[in-house]
């Protein structure tokens, strides 16, 4: 058998620029998703870190539940789940809520958003406690608030020892974005997905969109490895990159 | 406490081998790497007759939806049944060389699982196309029309046509054939339809058609009355007729796919012509929608 019997490569050219067409979303989905899930994993980690009450027991609860149940169950649950929910509860207290005009992209940013915040919670938990304790006491018998010693000393600190976890999580968050079509938002695999059902070729669809998902992660771990190299450039550590 | 530690890891791992092991051909059909399972379809199979194989009767297995009402569905006592699943039945009742066992999975893992010798035939109400035909075998001989027509929230009057949809949004279910009706006559129409591909089971999408999300869809009208009936949705067909296509069984393209597709031709046509395929079409729909 011959390789072009087993893969159409023509096909498969041709499908790069339909399947590219997913790209922005794609990427769209997952900086957004990121930005506000960094946001939200920061108020997150030092709710659990002062524990502050109330906040706490509500924190907990969230991280556990985004972390212990299937993206895609949330992407359902929310998407598909919300209309019927605001239906039942319209005919019992008559409101007239319609959803049909939030963009199915919405739910996206904010479904994705609320997953990734509760897994960086944990890594700039992780990284905040990394920081010695000498620093933090060092900055209190200067005088500074803890705002201050935060944004001065703490988490400077902290951001060369997340990075390589926020990276890690970010390059993965792009992949969990091919979520995204069991609520018909067409990124990378949706177009594949959609061009694939058209013409029977799964195999190579599929394929390709993978490679692109690929040379989109590589081009991130770049970014992330130039990132980790100039919050680093200060150090004088035993061990030289 | 080391001997300790290597016992527990060698039991935690045999525990998982024979747990591996142990799994009997799992009919679920998972060759797609989506949301197979949240498609709200249950993976049921069902061999049509209670006796394990009383003779050497070729088992094939059958892909098909299972959450199609009335063509291929799961009823009150959770039996698989249907008009395609029937017809399947009465042609291995003329056959006593076939065994069906029916194997319900997504839409889009049907032809995949095709592909991937998960099952040899499917049946649900699948129409031909140049892609279709030049990929799989279909049986020479029809068994049912699948016609499609717009399907709208109920009581909407403002659309009648596809050309009424300018602006608005249609939803379709992604690879099946209205979708490329669509498709098609989005690209000969100047593009007007704004189109919304959904992967999930048809009832969602006809549930997003009554909280307005999309505005109609194109699907089988028979279906559509079944399933707003069955699952309480608001929803009706309108306008006229878009299609009115054959449907065929899909087989496998290769040697063993020759002689399957042999002999369900032979049956299938043998119940067209005694009326057996009439008659069972005139029970599901009142019309004889085998010709």
């Amino acid at each position: 058998m011959q390789a072009n019997e087993l893969l159409d490569f023509g096909y498969m050219l041709q499908l790069i620029p339909r399947v590219a067409a997913g790209i922005p979303v794609s990427l769209s989905i997952a900086c957004v998703a990121f930005i506000f899930g960094i946001l939200l994993g920061f108020a997150v980690a030092l709710v659990k870190i002062y524990k502050v009450p109330v906040a706490l027991q509500i924190s907990q609860v969230y991280v556990s539940f985004m972390r212990g149940t299937p993206l895609l169950v949330q992407i359902f649950l929310s998407y598909y789940g919300l209309p019927l929910v605001l239906r039942y509860l319209s005919s019992i207290y008559g409101w007239n809520i319609d959803i049909s005009s939030i963009h199915a992209i919405t739910f996206m940013y904010v479904s994705f958003s609320l997953n990734v915040g509760a897994y960086l919670s944990e890594t700039i938990r992780a990284a905040i406690l990394s920081v010695n304790k000498g620093q933090i006491e060092a900055a209190e018998a200067l005088g500074m608030t803890t705002p201050q010693a935060l944004r001065r000393i703490i988490i400077p600190q902290a951001a060369v020892v997340a990075i390589p976890n926020l990276g890690n999580s970010f390059i993965s968050l792009l992949k969990d974005t091919s979520l995204a079509f069991a609520a018909s938002v067409p990124e990378i695999i949706g177009h594949a997905k959609i061009a694939a059902a058209r013409s029977s070729k799964f195999f190579e669809a599929y394929i390709v969109a993978a490679i692109m998902y690929w040379l989109i992660c590589i081009i991130f771990e770049r970014l992330v490895s130039i990132a980790e190299r100039r919050l680093r450039r200060h150090e004088r550590g035993v061990i030289n990159d | 406490m080391k001997k300790l530690s290597i016992l527990t890891i060698s039991i935690m791992i045999f525990a998982l081998l024979f747990t591996a092991c142990g799994q009997t051909n799992s009919t679920q059909t998972s060759t797609s790497t989506d949301s197979t399972v949240a498609a709200g379809t249950s993976a049921t199979t069902d061999s049509s007759s209670t006796e394990p194989a009383t003779t050497n009767a070729q088992i094939i297995k059958v892909g098909t939806m299972g959450t199609y009402e009335p063509f291929s569905y799961v009823n009150a006592d959770n039996k698989l049944t249907g008009y395609d699943i029937e017809v399947l039945r009465l042609i291995e009742k003329t056959d006593a060389s076939i065994k069906f066992e029916f194997v319900a999975g997504p839409w889009d893992s049907l032809f995949p699982g095709l592909d991937a010798d998960k099952f040899q035939l499917l049946g649900n109400q699948i129409t031909s196309n140049p892609d279709r035909e030049a990929k799989y075998l279909l049986t020479d001989n029809t068994y049912a029309l699948c016609v499609s027509q717009l399907i709208v929230k109920k009581g909407r009057t403002d659309i009648k046509s596809l050309n009424d949809l300018k602006g608005k949004k249609i939803g379709t279910t992604v690879g099946d054939s209205f979708t490329r009706i669509l498709e098609d006559w989005n690209n000969a129409n100047g593009k007007i339809l704004d189109i919304v591909y959904y992967e999930e089971d048809v009832t969602t999408l006809l549930q997003d058609v009554v909280n307005g999300r999309i505005d109609a869809t194109l699907n089988d009208p028979i279906m559509a009355v079944a399933k707003a009936k069955a699952k309480n949705l608001e929803v009706e067909p309108v306008g006229d007729r878009i299609s009115a296509d054959p449907t065929y069984f899909i087989i496998k393209k290769d040697a063993a796919g020759e002689e399957i597709k042999k002999k369900v031709d032979a049956a299938l046509s043998k119940i067209r012509e005694d009326g057996s395929l009439s008659k069972l079409s005139i029970e599901w729909f009142g019309v004889d929608y085998s010709k």
